[in-house]
């Protein structure tokens, strides 16, 4: 989901300040979010040193419990979008050092908090493309849009008609039914 | 547990009341800057010679400037317990200045020809021993304190601890060391101060990862 940067963090900032005053669903809300930036994070920096997907979503709960944990280290007059990625940028490298033995702990530069491809699928997406001939119409051409033609979910919403968020459940349901039907292989090293 | 439940499991808590954090650390420091003025005056206690018109001297610039580098310090400490907040450096640099100042004073006053003397004086492993020792239980109880932050920069936030500290300990010591000389200060409290930062700094390392 690819939005610029600081409307994502503004974003986040309107549902922080919503949650602090007891509004559960805003904070549901951006912790969901929040994830959906973290874990193609997570899993990039986890394979670089060898992880499984497994491991990356560990981390990525190890993550948002830091975040929550700390978040009265959050002042309301303070930009929401740099405490959060420091947490995210500390937590994540801290998390994947200790699991893999590493010292030097390569991660994507934090400065760029736009999420690059929709959510991670958990097979190769060798497999997908090739599995997608048995998903049903509109599931196969967002399946098809997204790997194939390297859409971002904005562009295949806009060619099939559809609204954004549709086109996330059609590839999210795409994606549970392929997983189902083939195995919930970990999408590992050739991934 | 599935990230979706642990999401749901966090999102109940939602709104409940905060820890205050400044205020833990406060409390925490508070505490470990009473036990160092416990063994200030158990240990040192204050010099015999002690006069409201000494506060005019040089002893008032030594308490002054140690004063004012543990409250500029303590800002750094604050800012540095939390994730991507700025540390402000000029309260610091304004201390550093202000004992250049000091320094050139006594320059003008006394001269270059005995500033050696000056600068080593008589009790400069005392000044090295106590400062230390007094700093001591502020640094225990910062580090304590920090924990209920997120520093992420651990290192660097034990050594802001470290200076802070040094610089509470400096500032009982003050009271009871006889040398007075800018330079001696310049040299012989900075070293101290210096230690106990650096010690700061190997500490955090380890103690502050959370």
């Amino acid at each position: 989901m690819k939005q610029p940067a600081d409307s994502r963090e503004t974003q986040w900032q309107m549902w922080m300040l919503a949650a602090r005053r007891g509004d559960a669903a805003a904070y549901k809300r951006l912790l969901s979010d929040v994830t959906e930036y973290l874990r193609p994070l997570a899993r990039r920096g986890a394979l670089k040193v060898g992880l499984s997907h497994a491991d990356a979503e560990d981390i990525v709960q190890e993550t948002l419990l830091a975040i929550h944990m700390k978040q009265h280290t959050w002042k309301e007059t303070e930009l929401f979008g740099p405490w959060i990625r420091a947490i995210a940028r500390y937590k994540l490298i801290d998390a994947i050092r200790r699991r893999s033995g590493r010292k030097n702990v390569d991660i994507e530069d934090f400065t760029n908090t736009l999420a690059a491809e929709p959510s991670e699928p958990q097979l190769p997406a060798r497999d997908i493309i090739r599995m997608a001939e048995t998903l049903p119409d509109k599931q196969r051409s967002v399946v098809l849009a997204l790997f194939v033609d390297g859409q971002t979910t904005q562009e295949a919403a806009a060619r099939y008609a559809m609204t954004e968020g549709a086109v996330r459940v059609t590839l999210h349901r795409a994606l549970t039914a392929l997983a189902k039907r083939f195995g919930d292989r970990e999408g590992n090293a050739n991934g | 547990m599935q990230t979706d439940d642990l999401i749901d499991a966090l999102a109940r808590d939602a709104g409940s009341p905060l820890p205050e954090m400044e205020r833990s650390i406060a409390r925490s420091i508070a505490a470990g800057i009473a036990v160092a003025a416990l063994l200030f005056f158990v240990l040192l206690g204050p010099r015999p010679d002690l006069q409201p018109s000494l506060m005019m001297s040089w002893f008032g610039m030594k308490a002054l400037i140690t004063l004012l580098l543990a409250v500029a310090s303590f800002q750094a400490v604050s800012a540095l317990a939390r994730p991507a907040a700025k540390v402000p450096l000029w309260p610091l640099v304004a201390v550093v200045v202000l004992l250049f100042a000091a320094i050139a004073d006594d320059l003008m006053l006394y001269g270059t020809s005995e500033a050696l003397t000056r600068l080593v004086g008589n009790n400069a492993r005392v000044c090295l021993t106590f400062i230390p020792i007094l700093s001591a239980a502020p640094l225990v109880s910062a580090l304590l304190a920090l924990r209920y932050g997120a520093p992420t920069r651990p290192g660097l936030a034990g050594a802001a601890a470290g200076l802070f500290c040094g610089a509470v300990g400096a500032s009982f010591y003050a009271w009871h060391c006889p040398d007075d000389s800018p330079l001696f200060v310049a040299v012989w409290y900075s070293l101290a101060i210096a230690l106990v930062t650096a010690a700061g700094a190997l500490l955090g390392q380890r103690v502050l990862r959370w």
